[in-house]
């Protein structure tokens, strides 16, 4: 493959994440309870169940 | 989140701690990208030297009268497992007596600054540490000039070396 074309495709996901790291925490924690949720699907379609009490999806009201 | 900073902001009103910071994952996702993370690590310096002696004991008993729920290591407060750690090294002590204020969801809290956070994920020097500590490098803003000046005054440069070498030569 091109080497322009991977330099080019690597510095755009670089901006990419930085500009995610650059949001409101307020946005980020949403996005946090969301990959909690997902990760929740995840383990219940897993028979090895972990025993981690804590992971749980956050119960947040605001 | 914003009622569980409310509650935090309580031990200082209470005097059970003396100072406190957001540290960990969620102290890292203020600077970085999140990823998915369960806790609320905060960092605590206590308020009495009684204190000192049995660390979280007025803190359990805090959860206990408002009702909160103790698994393993961490108090469920307000639907978020907060994991409170007593600032337990000359880095983190620093790292909390300089950590900012800022508001979150209206309330005012505190934060660890990025380059102390780095620091502490050197000298830890877990997998996810050092995945993260790349991340900073990428993402946050932080200044060089302070990062290379705590790493020098906490013995951390031979560590950051070895990380250089590791991920970027």
């Amino acid at each position: 493959m091109n080497k322009n074309l991977i330099d080019q495709i690597t510095e755009s996901n670089k901006r990419f994440h930085k500009k995610r790291a650059e949001m409101p925490f307020e946005e980020k924690v949403k996005i946090i309870v969301e990959l909690q949720k997902i990760n929740e699907e995840m383990r219940k379609g897993n028979q090895r169940q972990e025993k981690n009490n804590i992971r749980r999806v956050w119960q947040l009201q605001n | 989140m914003k009622k569980t900073l409310e509650k935090i902001n309580e031990l200082v009103e209470r005097n059970i701690v003396q100072a406190y910071a957001i540290g960990g994952g969620m102290g890292q996702f203020y600077y970085i990208e999140p990823s998915v993370t369960y806790d609320l690590v905060i960092i605590i310096n206590f308020a009495t030297e009684g204190s000192r002696l049995a660390p979280l004991q007025s803190i359990y008993k805090w959860a206990e009268k408002n009702s909160y729920e103790s698994v393993e290591e961490h108090i469920i407060i307000e639907g978020i497992p907060v994991q409170f750690l007593p600032a337990y090294n000359n880095l983190v002590v620093e790292a909390l007596q300089n950590a900012k204020e800022i508001k979150l969801y209206d309330v005012k809290t505190f934060i660890l600054e990025p380059e102390y956070l780095m620091a502490i994920m050197l000298q830890t020097n877990r997998p996810k540490d050092r995945e993260r500590l790349l991340r900073f490098f990428e993402e946050a803003k932080f200044s060089v000039e302070k990062f290379n000046a705590i790493i020098k005054k906490f013995n951390l440069i031979k560590e950051y070396k070895i990380f250089r070498e590791k991920y970027y030569e």
